[in-house]
């Protein structure tokens, strides 16, 4: 029995038609948009049982969860125009404080709507493979390369000593490397952007960032970032380009205070 | 070539049959983002609450959001 709304994004009023057809966060919830304040808000009815702490909860199954995440993106990524997504796992109890929370907020949602308008999220990582990185700058870096060299010729005893002092320049070097290249991209970004905010990294990512771009900006970008991905090819470090996404991180600090 | 650079720009948007790296991604995407609810806490005005929990405090950890997306793509009920 639905008795909470949940609720994806905002988007301003009249840019959406009334029920939309696209799948909501439960199988057969319609999803419905509701105007306040000059905002269109889009929101499923759903039990709120599922989503509480309680006997009927679901959220500690990770099956269930996970086909909500994809459910709750399936709709903000098929919204037209410009949208501003609210944090996955928004239930409000009714349509009434769903519409407090709007009236509220409506100046900071509405400029966070206007600084979106006719741009889409782009995430972009670095990422390194240290085995690879660094046997390339074994190579690459003169002074290693001469260190490696000596280490090779060298008594056993020698030897031993120089592959200490070879390990930790190549930490020191792979360190360095990883930093400018961060540097380099945050600047090539922070050129294009609209807004930039940095994200956790993931995995073998060692710095990652989602851009705000508009159109012309998302060509111009992605040329250059090729052209960056050319440059690494080879040396151990790699980049991944993501989107259009929705302005996901961009909402969180637009309107985190709205 | 073990080096490939992955630069082909993905399409995020899972369909039914996504596949399990685009989940991934989503939830990557949408751990910590969207606009927030007053702290991410129930809150109650005058009698008529407003939950939130997000995605953070759904799962827990990124660990929890790993194992989750390894189990995601058989149900979507």
């Amino acid at each position: 029995m639905p008795d909470a709304l949940y609720a994806y994004a905002v988007a301003p009023a009249g840019s959406l038609p009334d029920r939309l057809q696209v799948t909501g966060i439960l199988p057969g919830a319609e999803v419905l948009a509701l105007e306040e304040a000059g905002l269109t808000a889009l929101a499923s009815p759903v039990p709120r049982e599922a989503f509480e702490a309680g006997p009927g909860c679901r959220t500690e199954d990770a099956d269930w969860l996970a086909a909500r995440a994809a459910a709750h993106h399936g709709v903000v990524a098929a919204l037209p125009g410009t949208v501003l997504p609210l944090a996955f796992g928004a239930v409000f109890s009714g349509e009434a404080p769903l519409r407090d929370w709007l009236r509220q907020r409506a100046p900071r949602l509405s400029s966070a709507l206007a600084a979106v308008s006719g741009c889409t999220e782009w995430s972009v990582t670095l990422e390194e493979d240290a085995a690879q990185h660094g046997a390339w700058l074994r190579h690459a870096d003169p002074a290693l390369a001469q260190l490696a060299g000596k280490a090779e010729q060298a008594s056993p005893g020698t030897a031993f000593l120089l592959a200490r002092r070879l390990d930790k320049a190549l930490a020191a070097s792979r360190q360095a490397r990883l930093q400018d290249t961060a540097q380099a991209l945050g600047r090539l970004l922070q050129a294009e952007a609209r807004h930039l905010a940095p994200s956790r990294p993931r995995n073998a990512a060692v710095a990652g960032w989602s851009a705000l771009l508009a159109e012309a900006a998302q060509h111009r970008l992605r040329t250059a970032l090729e052209l960056e991905a050319i440059m690494l090819s080879g040396t151990g470090l790699s980049l991944t380009l993501s989107g259009p996404w929705p302005p996901y991180a961009f909402a969180r600090e637009a309107a985190s205070d709205a | 070539m073990p080096d490939m650079v992955d630069f082909l720009p993905r399409q995020p948007l899972p369909g039914p049959a996504a596949p399990q790296q685009s989940l991934v991604d989503v939830l990557d995407k949408l751990l910590d983002t969207g606009v927030v609810l007053d702290g991410q806490i129930v809150i109650s005005l005058a009698g008529v609450d407003l939950i939130h929990i997000g995605l953070r405090a759904l799962v827990a950890s990124v660990d929890t959001a790993q194992r989750l997306v390894t189990a995601a793509p058989r149900s979507r009920a």
